[in-house]
């Protein structure tokens, strides 16, 4: 088994004047579930496509379970499953018939490709419909396979249910999956690994909590009496603090790099204030994407080197 | 060849099921069984007993008017109902894909006939009373086997390579409409302007000539326009090109 099932070193797509995808390099471990996050036209799609083989590198290289994209594209799909932007199931055919297909396209046994079908789709609950046409089926119903915004459209109990069954696949079966999704809270809930992608380029590679701490920074909440003016003044003064704010007897103070609780407390105690409790917090992905997004900008569209 | 069967196979559930429930399915093929299994033999039995190629020149109607829209729904369809980007992330060869599809829209426009030419010749031997068993003429035989297979292969590669530029199925189907009328209606309108010894020369050759020789000559020429067009379609069907026109 590969320890990479995806490695890819300054991969590069122009499209006329585009570079949908700008140097990316990366590597996901294997078994991993990956999560690639950017805004609508950040080259996403794009950068699957190359991974499965679909379209042509104009540049660097990428593996995918060892395989090379450009020469071995063939043996990358017999061994992966995609679900794009659309569920791609044959609206004309039954629900049993579109995994039938699948299952014959991918040469499982006959009397296996039954039990499998039989097996998945009693646990999707879709046994009793394996006979109705896809097209009757409702739009949760027909996302139950999966999908590339899995969870979108679907009752929080089955959300979670299929949450549940893409962890099994990566930590039962050692599956890898690559999701590409803009839903940052199922991203945070699920993957080992992001991957932020803006104007094709990698702007991070990291765990979520990682990613959360190294853009977001530190949230300390104090409950208490005594927050005054001069008091915020001392702690907007220090280094590692990028903001305070009072409100009645809370304070909120954000910390950079470098932020330690211990010497915000201190200085507090110091000052006269009378604190009840500490809560210390990290901020959520969402606003660690939105931080990446807007510091690329200012930055100019620098990707990860 | 077992990838090519499992498209093939896929292709023709989704023409079957395209009419919907199994009395919408019946009640759309009912009349072209009629019209070309009971209401033309009926209305012409003399002149289809009697002259041996009409039964296999009128049932090469059927892959003429059928293959070009069953392949813009077979190619054209799967681009506009968004299964397209599914099936080529497969591991199926373009190659396989291409094969199967062609193969499925083809079977369909002969099975189409055969089943037709079966009818016809149950209607035409129950109406004859104590006459002999009718059967076709060998020329009429050649025609619905050989005749509509490699009429329908054509119609079929040239749908495809119309489907392959066109975003709907709508599209490929005028586009391929539009083909059919210039070769069909604006050939036979060129020889209008053809000066009048040519045309009575034309005249007297299709007159003249042994019809089963005619016939097996242009099923040599549509053969190799088969094969010229397969090959083209063949190279014009790769992933990585259909990717890119999503």
């Amino acid at each position: 088994m590969v320890q990479y099932a995806i490695e890819t070193e300054n991969m590069v797509r122009i499209f006329g004047q585009v570079r949908a995808v700008d140097g990316i390099s990366m590597r996901v471990p294997a078994g991993a579930i990956f999560g690639f996050l950017g805004p609508n036209g950040a080259g996403k799609t794009t950068t699957l496509r190359l991974l499965l083989g679909l379209l042509e590198l104009n540049g660097g290289s990428a593996r995918v379970l060892g395989y090379d994209v450009a020469t071995q594209a063939a043996s990358i799909r017999e061994h992966t499953g995609v679900l794009l932007e659309n569920d791609g199931l044959y609206g004309r055919l039954t629900v049993y018939d579109n995994l039938d297909f699948m299952g014959q396209v991918y040469h499982l046994p006959p009397r296996q490709r039954q039990e499998r079908i039989r097996q998945l789709l009693e646990h999707l609950g879709l046994w009793e419909r394996r006979d109705a046409d896809v097209t009757k089926l409702s739009k949760g119903m027909k996302q139950s396979p999966g999908h590339d915004e899995p969870s979108a459209g679907l009752d929080p109990v089955a959300a979670v249910a299929l949450r549940q069954d893409i962890q099994n696949l990566a930590r039962q079966e050692g599956t890898t999956v690559f999701l590409t999704t803009h839903n940052l809270a199922e991203a945070e809930r699920i993957c080992d690994l992001v991957g932020v992608i803006r104007k094709g380029q990698l702007l991070a590679l990291a765990a979520p909590s990682q990613l959360r701490d190294s853009t977001s920074g530190t949230t300390v909440h104090f409950s208490g009496q005594g927050f005054s003016q001069p008091v915020l003044d001392r702690l907007c003064a220090l280094p590692f603090v990028r903001s305070a704010t009072v409100a009645g007897d809370q304070l909120q103070v954000e910390l950079g790099s470098g932020g330690a609780v211990p010497e915000l407390v201190a200085l507090l105690v110091q000052e006269g204030v009378q604190i009840d409790e500490v809560h210390k917090g990290s901020g959520s992905l969402e606003e660690a994407f939105v931080t990446l997004m807007q510091e690329n900008q200012e930055r100019g569209g620098e990707g990860l080197s | 060849m077992n990838d090519i069967l499992i498209v093939m196979v896929k292709e023709l559930k989704e023409f079957w099921r395209a009419r919907g429930g199994m009395r919408s399915r019946l009640v759309s093929f009912l009349p072209i069984f009629f019209v070309f299994g009971v209401f033309w033999p009926l209305q012409g039995r003399e002149a289809w007993t009697s002259v041996p190629f009409l039964p296999g020149m009128l049932f090469m109607l059927l892959p003429l008017t059928l293959a070009g829209s069953t392949a813009a729904d077979s190619f054209a369809g799967e681009r506009e109902r968004h299964t397209l980007e599914t099936l080529l992330s497969t591991r199926l060869s373009d190659r396989d894909i291409y094969a199967g599809k062609v193969l499925a829209t083809t079977l369909y426009c002969t099975g189409l006939v055969w089943a037709c030419a079966l009818i016809a010749l149950i209607t035409l031997n129950l109406t004859r009373g104590n006459e002999p068993i009718f059967w076709y003429a060998g020329i009429s035989w050649l025609l619905i086997i050989v005749g509509t297979l490699l009429l329908a292969v054509l119609m079929t590669a040239i749908g495809v390579l119309v489907s392959l530029r066109a975003a709907t199925v709508r599209a490929a189907a005028q586009t391929f409409s539009l083909i059919t009328l210039v070769v069909f209606v604006g050939v036979p309108l060129l020889v209008q302007f053809l000066p009048a010894s040519v045309q009575l020369a034309l005249a007297q050759a299709l007159t003249t000539s042994d019809m089963t020789l005619v016939a097996i000559l242009a099923g040599v020429v549509i053969a190799i326009a088969d094969l010229v067009l397969l090959a083209l379609g063949t190279a014009r069907f790769q992933r990585t090109r259909l990717i890119l026109e999503e």
